[in-house]
């Protein structure tokens, strides 16, 4: 019974839809050179693997069609691509794969593509060795480390350049603040001195109440100060967060803007679209009912022919003893026959023609409704991420009012302590005549206010520079982190290394029938990938002495195995045009070894060939391309 | 190296990074077809953005 049916349109050298239906075990293709078997292998790769390069794709749609389309049913799963002609050289590939995994096309389809069979041709074992290091995921633990060492650079570039900046800033205010103190200092060293002197004595208790109510004002304008600035630096922060979270959204709403474009396209068009579907479903309907009524039809000639068919052999009917016309009975039954075999042709018309109006059902749902959900999903993903964000930024907001409303409160309660240290200043004016001394001290009052504000501001900065601080410190830390991950992956690639030329030596084992005949000993690899090949008896070789058939039979193993290790659950393994460079006697053992190896690991092997083998059990024309599934 | 393997682990666990699971989304990326940038990208956005 068919389980894969594989659907080409426009694929390769075929124009228009053709259809192949395979079975599981070994489907023997023969064809000769030029029918399109190669054209059949690269529609199945387009739908089964994400790793075609675009000349490829380009080679999988046909020269001279824009658009064409691969679909590949296994069982109830079906999987399909779209081609699109994009310019001469370029072809778009869209749709839903059998495997999203790229390794898949080295260890499952052998064609003269394949990097393995083209580096074991070559004899190139360096190549070979980069190529299984690539399947086996060392490349990718190996790409890993690579971005992970630019990475870890980078970081540790800016984590240089952050901390010299900060060490820079740093040092420059602690030099302000130490001139600062100094000044201070000063400062207060004559105000003492000058409140110790005697000359002011007619108004020392005066002078001294003036000092303390002075002090503790220049305290309370200092701390609000404090204040101050602190706010104004969580504002500037909130500012910087605001302007993000802004081109944030503008981006996500001309997302939504893009999307909800798409959706009302759909959906005007949707109309037209579910009444082609069911026009075509109920054209479909129709064409079953027809179908089965020619079923019932030749199901009634089929039991006349046997009738006929029974009594041939007879002069006289062995029901009613009547004498048999012989002639009349054949023209009869060569009648009936002719009339099956023209329904058998109206029945598989009939099928053709609904099995494409399936797939243009399929089709347009696909492009269709399909699309209008992942839409409807996108817009409704790309809406909760937008509210998301208004709310952050309406947050945003209320904060920034918030702030805005204690900074107008405490620039009024700074005016109020500055006028409070005005009134107090104009005290002094009442003893400037007996205390000459007072006009001094009031000009450093003046200068002790005004350091004392150049110092609040320069531990306001001290305190901005904490924050970079804490970047610097986010900085080390993901440097670490990132050093980390290194020591992590270099590891793995080691661990990763040894286990996947474990895993494939033990696999190559399991081949032994292959590996005799290719002629080989066990095992086939050292450390690293390292091709270790040796005749029977232990004397060693290279992969450039190798045969012809010998290279074929070593590459079928080497994907075998790979395959076991890395995609054992892919459901296809196919050889294309390579069993033919294997001469008979062994080709027919390394086919019933397929057979074998596709029954036990329930996969669908299929194998190329320009024609069979002598002896095999069924009429293959040369005609058109035959699939069968073959017993050797 | 298996000994000092499982002291990254644990230190990068720590950190709130489960090397393990970051090896196998990584891998699985490179292996449907991504690329060494899109690895760059995920892996930037994973240690900056404190999404471990």
């Amino acid at each position: 019974m068919s389980v894969v049916t594989v659907r080409l349109e426009n694929v390769g050298v075929f124009r228009g839809v053709r259809e192949f239906r395979l079975g599981r075990g070994l489907n023997l293709v023969y064809a000769p050179n030029a029918s399109g078997k190669s054209s059949l292998i690269a529609g199945l790769k387009t739908v089964s693997t994400p790793a075609l390069n675009g000349r490829e794709l380009a080679r999988a749609l046909n020269d001279y069609e824009d658009r064409g389309s691969v679909s590949l049913r296994i069982g109830d799963e079906e999987y399909f691509v779209d081609l699109k002609r994009i310019s001469q050289a370029e072809v778009e590939a869209s749709g839903r794969r059998l495997s999203d995994d790229s390794v898949v096309r080295a260890v499952a389809f052998l064609d003269l593509e394949n990097p393995i069979v083209n580096a074991v041709y070559a004899g190139d074992e360096a190549m070979l060795k980069r190529i299984l290091r690539d399947v086996s995921g060392v490349a990718h633990i190996e790409t890993i480390i690579s971005v992970l060492e630019g990475l870890k650079a980078e970081y540790e570039h800016q984590y240089e350049v952050k901390s010299r900046e900060y060490e820079a800033r740093k040092s420059e205010v602690e030099e302000q603040l130490t001139h600062i103190e100094v000044e201070l200092r000063r400062v207060d060293d004559r105000i003492n001195e000058i409140l110790k002197d005697s000359s002011i004595e007619p108004a020392r208790r005066e002078i001294e109440r003036i000092e303390k109510e002075m002090k503790e004002l220049e305290e309370r304008v200092s701390k609000k100060r404090g204040e101050e600035i602190d706010l104004r630096n969580r504002l500037s922060d909130i500012e910087r967060e605001e302007k993000l979270r802004k081109a944030e959204l503008d981006l996500l709403n001309e997302k939504r803007s893009k999307l909800l474009a798409e959706k009302d396209m759909l959906s005007s068009k949707i109309v037209e679209y579910r009444r082609r579907v069911e026009e075509l479903e109920a054209k479909i309907k129709s064409l079953k009912s027809e179908r089965g009524d020619l079923e019932n039809k030749r199901k009634e000639l089929r039991v006349l022919l046997e009738r006929r068919e029974s009594v041939a052999p007879y002069d006289y009917c062995p029901y009613c003893g009547a004498k048999i016309d012989k002639e009349s009975l054949h023209k009869d039954i060569d009648g009936i026959r002719a009339q099956i075999s023209e329904l058998n042709d109206r029945i598989l018309a009939l099928e053709n023609e609904i099995r494409l109006m399936e797939s243009e059902v399929s089709r347009l749902k696909r492009e269709v409704e399909e699309r209008l959900q992942e839409v409807e999903k996108e817009l409704k993903d790309v809406n909760s991420r937008i509210e998301k964000l208004q709310r952050t930024l309406e947050s945003y907001s209320r904060d920034k009012s918030s702030i805005n409303r204690k900074l107008q409160e405490i620039e009024s309660e700074l005016k109020e302590l500055e006028d409070k240290r005005e009134l107090l200043m104009r005290q002094y004016d009442l003893f400037k005549d007996r205390v000459p001394l007072v006009e001094e001290l009031r000009k450093l009052y003046e200068e002790r206010f005004r350091l004392r504000e150049i110092r609040d501001r320069l531990y306001g900065k001290l305190r901005q520079l904490d924050e970079l601080y804490g970047d610097v410190v986010k900085l080390g830390e993901t440097v670490s982190i990132t050093g980390l991950l290194l020591e992590y992956f270099r590891a793995r690639r080691v661990e990763v290394e040894r286990v996947a030329v474990e895993k494939v030596n033990e696999a190559v084992a399991r081949h032994f029938e292959l590996l005799g005949l290719a002629e080989l000993e066990y095992p086939v690899f050292a450390e690293g990938f390292e091709l270790r090949l040796a005749r029977k008896g232990g004397v060693a070789t290279m992969l450039a002495e190798l045969s012809d058939a010998e290279k074929a039979i070593l590459a079928i193993l080497l994907t075998l195995s790979l395959k076991e290790h890395v995609a054992g659950d892919f459901p296809l393994y196919i050889v294309d045009t390579l069993i033919e460079f294997i001469d008979d006697a062994r080709a027919k053992e390394v086919l019933r070894y397929l057979m074998d190896f596709a029954s036990r690991t329930d996969t669908v092997v299929i194998v190329t060939k320009t024609k069979p083998y002598t002896g095999e059990p069924r009429l293959l024309s040369q005609e058109d391309i035959i699939v069968n599934q073959v017993t050797i | 190296m298996s000994a000092e393997k499982a002291d990254v682990v644990r230190s990068l666990r720590a950190k709130g990074l489960d090397p393990v699971r970051l090896e196998r989304e990584l891998v699985s990326m490179l292996r449907s077809g991504s690329g060494a940038y899109e690895v760059r990208s995920y892996l930037k956005r994973l240690l900056e953005g404190g999404g471990r």
